[in-house]
């Protein structure tokens, strides 16, 4: 009895309901609207963080450094026996080798600084996903894949040589001519802007050592990466044994403070929502003053009393989450179709503004916004409708008679 | 007259009205907190360009322009002292800097990585950097490195340190440089990055004896800057390059001012939203005074003037929600502009010129505009239940009664 009550209520005012509802049903709406576009941007960098950089697991050695490139410690000796012995795991479905340096790359004109990735060409696939991005060429030894801005900075194209200078492992510097045989066109801007890659072999001539920084790990799932790490560090007790977010912690936490940031100005616009819902609430209170005096004359309990107002809030609330779930997911629909082209966004440019995305991006859906919103509404419009309830309690059936209306 | 009885009508029913007027004072706060974040972190951003990159005009070769990410030491502004002459020359101008940036992969012992150096006048430069010193201090001839660089390669104040780079006559040079200081200018991409160096040694490294790639010309403030632009350009007899500070930033600016655009609707459309109270609080107050409304115009009240009756109540109640919102709104500016939140892990990953601690900017004219769009957007909002009443016949009204 109580519920239809209150949902009479709602309709007696049908503008004031109205207006209320947009409060919620608005800020519903650019939450989740905010939450698939910003979603998909940050998904896609983490796709390509793991699909280019990291992989999902990485061995290395217990000294690596990534400030000390050329250091010995900095290289796995015992890496083939580490893949034989990855191999046994059933949850692994892939592996590669790779080496990090870090040099400079000059077309005989100007000079920058890259890194440059040693990669295995027959099985850097079964981890990462540089191959799909190759748009010209391919990777051959003595040869080497460009970024694809990084090679028109230079203006190399296929069969231009460039040369690459670096430090071997004794200290020494060292400079070798590449021919340009591939151009990768990626989504990630650090692989565009600032990389290069050569076969594993040439890398080790480089270093003037049969060793590799890093041995990536494609596994089963990334849910269960945890638990597979944990597998294979006591399979390794002498190598570390890392994740893909581990690997990407630093760039990790800002994408993660960044949503954080937003989120607050959903909760701005929640608070806002709170004020409107709890002064029209507290009209509907104050307006009805004479029914709550007649109702608790004819024995109708506080509590009651506060229940028909509170369960009018929550058909409000309700009724406004619904209309933002409809209206946010017509939108993140809308994105998902037409994605939002973040390089042009960014008037061509290929630096980035944190994130590790390029070309269009589109919105991604998920579930939590959604019962997340539920609850934040009902939350709102609950909470203004208790605060406003509460005055019920203060009135007497008398002094609520009295009232002139 | 209407004014009078609007204020008196906002006192009648006083519990209400201050519901009304939180929800505008609400959203005000709102707006001034979420504007004063974005103009702290815009004029952050700009300031940092200007005083590291940009100058409010840079003089280069146009091939400097093109090669720009690779910072080309050989592309050399001929007679470099001569354009600064006549440049200080120009009134409203209060620094010239004649700069060189380099890229190099910088290390010690096993420690590589990459750096860039900027060649400077120490005590000519729109860098603040004895202020940002925090150990040693500002050498005569010698480097200041930024804090996480120097914890990258592992050194510290009095070390030397051999850095070797491309000079601008094509070869390899490397001197030794000893560390005089470490600053810490609180944005992770200098101070992870980059490292200064005087100029004697600078030329001395990258060969550039008087000449230098790029000069910086620092005007009072943008207006000044705009003022003496196309004296400054009738300068350019050699062809040089000549950029002011949005043409250098160029797809960044873009996205900045765009986001600015849509921060004012988001901000719009708040206090939209505030306002929907005022309306609800209108309508109610027009159902409750029927009885006045036909008593006042069978009395010989106008139909407009019942209209602004109600309408300069609505906005009475903007304006003071509004007000009341806008100083609040104002002192939290100001106390988080003294009081930053820092981001530092955070923003390690950002590739952008911007402080790592972000300060509000408290904006007197942007919190006036404010508190009167709140007035206004009331005075509106309250408008549409005003119009139901001046529709109202005397006899209609008090029929409803």
């Amino acid at each position: 009895m109580l519920l239809s009550l209150a949902f009479k209520n709602l309709t007696r005012y049908g503008r004031r309901s109205l207006l209320t509802l947009i409060l919620i049903a608005f800020s519903i709406t650019v939450y989740l609207w905010m939450d698939g576009i910003t979603r998909g941007i940050r998904e896609q960098s983490f796709d390509n963080l793991i699909n280019f950089e990291t992989g999902h697991i990485q061995i290395r050695t217990k000294e690596y450094d990534e400030k000390k490139p050329f250091s010995e410690k900095n290289f796995l000796t015992d890496q083939n026996e580490i893949a034989a012995k990855l191999l046994k795991f059933d949850f692994v479905t892939g592996i590669c080798m790779r080496t990090r340096l870090i040099g400079e790359i000059d077309n005989g004109r100007d000079s920058v600084p890259v890194v440059a990735w040693g990669i295995e060409p027959e099985k850097d696939k079964d981890v990462f996903n540089l191959y799909d991005f190759i748009s010209e060429g391919a990777l051959t030894e003595g040869g080497a894949l460009l970024g694809k801005s990084l090679a028109s900075d230079l203006d190399m194209g296929i069969g231009d040589y460039v040369y690459f200078t670096t430090r071997t492992t004794g200290g020494m510097l060292d400079s070798i001519e590449l021919e340009v045989t591939g151009i990768v066109d990626s989504a990630d801007p650090g692989v565009n802007n600032t990389a290069i890659f050569i076969s594993l072999s040439d890398a080790e001539k480089f270093i003037d050592m049969k060793g590799v920084s890093q041995i990536a790990v494609k596994t089963r799932s990334l849910a269960a990466l945890k638990t597979y790490c944990k597998t294979i560090s006591e399979a390794f007790p002498d190598h570390d044994v890392l994740d893909w977010k581990q690997l990407g912690e630093s760039f990790i936490t800002f994408a993660e403070t960044d949503w954080k940031y937003g989120l607050l100005f959903i909760y701005l616009f929640l608070f806002l929502a709170f004020v409107g819902f709890a002064n029209t609430m507290l009209m509907s209170v104050y307006e009805k003053k004479r029914e709550i005096g007649t109702l608790k004359a004819l024995g109708m309990t506080d509590l009651q009393m506060q229940g028909v107002f509170v369960l009018e809030g929550f058909w409000l609330g309700l009724a406004g989450c619904l209309t933002g779930i409809v209206f946010g997911t017509l939108f993140i629909w809308y994105f998902t179709r037409h994605p939002l082209d973040y390089s042009k966004i960014m008037g061509g440019d290929q630096s980035n503004l944190g994130y590790k995305v390029l070309g269009k991006i589109p919105a991604r859906w998920s579930i939590v916004p959604f019962y997340t919103s539920v609850l934040m509404s009902l939350i709102t419009s609950m909470g203004a409708s208790i605060f406003a309830a509460r005055q019920t309690t203060k009135m007497s059936p008398a002094e609520c008679l009295r009232t002139k209306q | 007259m209407i004014f009078k009885y609007a204020i008196r009508n906002v006192m009648r029913n006083r519990r209400r009205s201050i519901g009304a007027m939180f929800a505008i004072f609400t959203g005000v706060v709102i707006v001034l907190f979420t504007q004063g974040l974005m103009d702290g972190m815009l004029i952050d951003l700009t300031d940092n360009y200007i005083k590291f990159q940009t100058g409010n005009f840079r003089f280069t070769t146009p091939d400097y322009g093109k090669r720009e990410r690779f910072l080309p030491v050989d592309q050399l502004i001929s007679d470099t002292p001569l354009l600064i002459d006549r440049l200080q020359s120009i009134p409203g101008i209060i620094l010239v800097e004649k700069r060189v940036r380099f890229g190099l992969l910088m290390g010690q012992g096993e420690n590589t990585v990459p750096a860039m150096g900027i060649g400077l006048d120490f005590k000519n430069t729109s860098l603040d950097i004895k202020a940002k010193i925090t150990q040693g201090g500002i050498p005569v001839n010698g480097m200041v490195i930024g804090s996480g660089l120097a914890a990258r390669i592992g050194c510290k104040t009095g070390d030397e340190i051999l850095i070797a780079t491309n000079t601008a006559e094509g070869g390899l040079n490397g001197i030794k440089v000893g560390v005089s200081g470490i600053f810490k200018y609180g944005i992770t991409m200098f101070d992870n990055e980059v490292f200064f160096l005087d100029l004697a040694s600078a030329s001395r490294l990258l060969k550039l004896g008087e000449d230098f790639p790029e000069i910086l010309v620092y005007a009072r403030n943008p207006k000044a800057a705009e003022r003496m632009e196309s004296e400054i350009r009738t300068l350019n007899k050699e062809g040089l390059l000549i950029k002011n500070f949005s043409e250098q930033v160029g797809g960044y600016w873009s996205v900045i001012l765009a986001s600015m655009k849509i921060l004012y609707i988001f901000e719009f459309i708040i206090l939209v939203l505030a306002s929907f109270v005022i309306f609800n609080t209108m309508m109610q107050t027009i159902f409750e005074r029927l009885e006045e409304i036909g008593t006042l115009k069978a009395l010989g009240m106008t139909d407009n003037a019942i209209l602004w009756n109600f309408t300069v109540e609505g906005a009475v109640m903007g304006l003071l929600g509004g007000g009341i919102g806008g100083v609040a709104g104002h002192l939290m500016n100001i106390f988080l502009s003294k009081h930053a939140l820092s981001f530092e892990k955070a923003m390690e990953s950002v590739e952008m010129p911007m402080s790592y601690s972000f300060r509000n900017e408290p904006n007197v004219p942007f919190t006036v505009i404010a508190v009167i769009a709140a007035a206004v957007i009331s005075g509106v909002a309250a408008s549409i239940p005003a119009l139901y009443a001046k529709k109202l016949s005397s006899a209609e009204a008090l029929k409803k009664v």
